[in-house]
């Protein structure tokens, strides 16, 4: 389980994150939703220790961060994470020599299930493959949690359905996922918890099923309740 | 660590094999002037006013290997590698932070000490050097055989590379000494940490910390600049002795070297962000 136990984060004068804290379990989606700069990356980044905060901790099956535990979680922001010159096979070959954890075979299955051909350059690439390919360059990774920035922005729709599929299968399947998103229809099926963030806190953590069960919300309804 | 250094000296290889095929070019046309040079003005000219070879070589000396790098075009070439390292520093780390991908989040993300990144690029920027160094080292002797060929072999001396080298400026870069080289490279590591402190700053604080980074390496100028001064100029006869200076010299390498580095360590380990 990642917890996260009363972070603050300033920028300067602004306190971006005054109070968070949430949990997020192994084996489910946690969907991390939020206004622009209500700091749903900063708290990506956090969690992964690319961020210092002013208070607070992090703690990732109890215990604290280390360089290992870039074994344990792998992270997928919003832009690509390699060199644009690098062909896919290149990167798959940096990956094997870095990541215990790099899996070829799950590698190689989700190049065929993105469709991505591997002597393919990145630069080359259109916007909807290299959001694919750098989600692939996650994924592919035997970890425990993954976190996920935005993987549907500026995507057009047959990409983003793509991804979002990938979600059911065994490429991710048991392992816990935590996705800042703003498509939240094209997701919402997907999605076990939510944790609603406004003005630096969190107003709402809930399990979706558990919701519409018992007070008959989507998560846009909530969203509604608290955000607008 | 050897894997994200070789990495990052493969990123830069490019650049090395540019600066070394360019280095070349522009030298072997400033060798071939200054020889072509030599053998109108001096033999050829004095051969047609009737001067016998032996009064030629006895009024004008041999083609010795000061003449190899008399043309100033010769250390053009240098300058603009030394701009280009210079520029390299800052752009070994920036580009991995620019553009529309950024690397920096996956070197962050490796699971190992984010020291490493520090020393690849570390390394890198100094094995570049040093590879140029040699390089350079190696083309005196292709020099010599150049100036050999043009010229007829009575008018030439001794084209010694390590004569080349004391004779000109080239001792800035390979100091014919070797306890001088090894020095001369330690204060340039030392110089490069230096703006990696400038950068990592910069990349921690923003605006704020290239102001603290542009102060720090003020101050650290100033003491030695201020020391040099002090010594030599305002003092009719120097303070310390030579003895003195070299203890003093290697006590503030030693300082600077250890401060930087902990201040480096520091920001990469818990200050620097993508």
């Amino acid at each position: 389980m990642i917890e996260v136990k009363h972070i603050q984060k300033k920028f300067g004068r602004k306190t971006v994150l005054k109070d968070i804290s949430f949990h997020a379990k192994e084996g489910h989606i946690t969907c991390l939703i939020g206004i622009n700069g209500s700091g749903k990356t900063t708290i990506l980044k956090s969690i992964m220790n690319l961020m210092s905060v002013n208070r607070g901790e992090i703690l990732i099956d109890g215990h604290q961060f280390t360089e290992a535990m870039y074994e344990k979680v792998a992270y997928v922001p919003d832009v690509l994470t390699m060199p644009l010159h690098m062909k896919i096979k290149d990167v798959f070959q940096f990956m094997r020599d870095f990541y215990k954890s790099w899996n070829d075979q799950r590698a190689d299955e989700l190049l065929t299930f993105f469709k991505l051909d591997k002597n393919e350059r990145l630069k080359n690439l259109s916007k909807g493959n290299l959001a694919k390919a750098n989600m692939l360059f996650g994924l592919a990774l035997d970890v425990d949690y993954i976190l996920l920035d935005e993987p549907f922005s500026g995507i057009d729709m047959f990409s983003r359905e793509q991804i979002a599929n990938v979600f059911t299968t065994d490429l991710v399947e048991g392992r816990g996922v935590i996705l800042t998103t703003h498509e939240i229809h094209d997701i919402e099926y997907l999605i076990d918890e939510v944790v609603l963030l406004n003005n630096g806190f969190v107003v709402n953590q809930f399990n979706v099923e558990q919701m519409r069960e018992e007070q008959g919300k989507s998560i846009v309804d909530v969203m509604r309740e608290v955000l607008v | 660590m050897f894997r994200l250094l070789n990495f990052e000296f493969n990123r830069i290889f490019k650049l090395l094999v540019g600066l070394s095929i360019g280095v070349f070019g522009i030298q072997l046309i400033s060798v071939i002037i200054s020889t072509i040079s030599y053998k109108e003005s001096v033999i050829e000219s004095n051969l047609r006013e009737g001067m016998t070879l032996q009064e030629i070589v006895e009024t004008y000396g041999l083609f010795e290997a000061y003449y190899i790098t008399l043309n100033n075009l010769f250390f053009l070439p240098v300058g603009i590698c030394a701009g280009v390292i210079l520029f390299s520093i800052f752009f070994i780390w920036y580009r991995d932070w620019a553009g529309k991908n950024t690397f920096m989040y996956r070197l962050m993300m490796l699971p190992q000490s984010r020291m490493t990144i520090y020393y690849a690029k570390l390394l890198t920027i100094m094995i570049t050097v040093l590879s140029l160094a040699f390089i350079q080292y190696l083309y005196l002797y292709i020099y010599a055989i150049v100036a050999k060929l043009i010229l007829p072999s009575q008018y030439i001396g001794s084209l010694n590379p390590s004569d080349m080298i004391s004779q000109s400026s080239l001792q800035v870069i390979l100091a014919p000494d070797t306890l001088l080289f090894i020095s001369a490279y330690l204060i340039g590591t030392l110089f490069v940490m230096m703006m990696f402190t400038l950068i990592l700053l910069e990349r921690s604080y923003k605006f704020v910390g290239l102001l603290i980074g542009g102060l720090y390496l003020f101050v650290i100028a100033s003491l030695i600049i201020g020391f040099i001064v002090h010594q030599y100029i305002f003092n009719p006869y120097p303070y310390f002795y030579k003895t003195e200076l070299v203890i003093i010299a290697i006590l503030a390498w030693l300082i600077l070297t250890l401060i930087t580095f902990i201040w480096n360590r520091h920001l990469m380990k818990r200050k620097i962000t993508v």
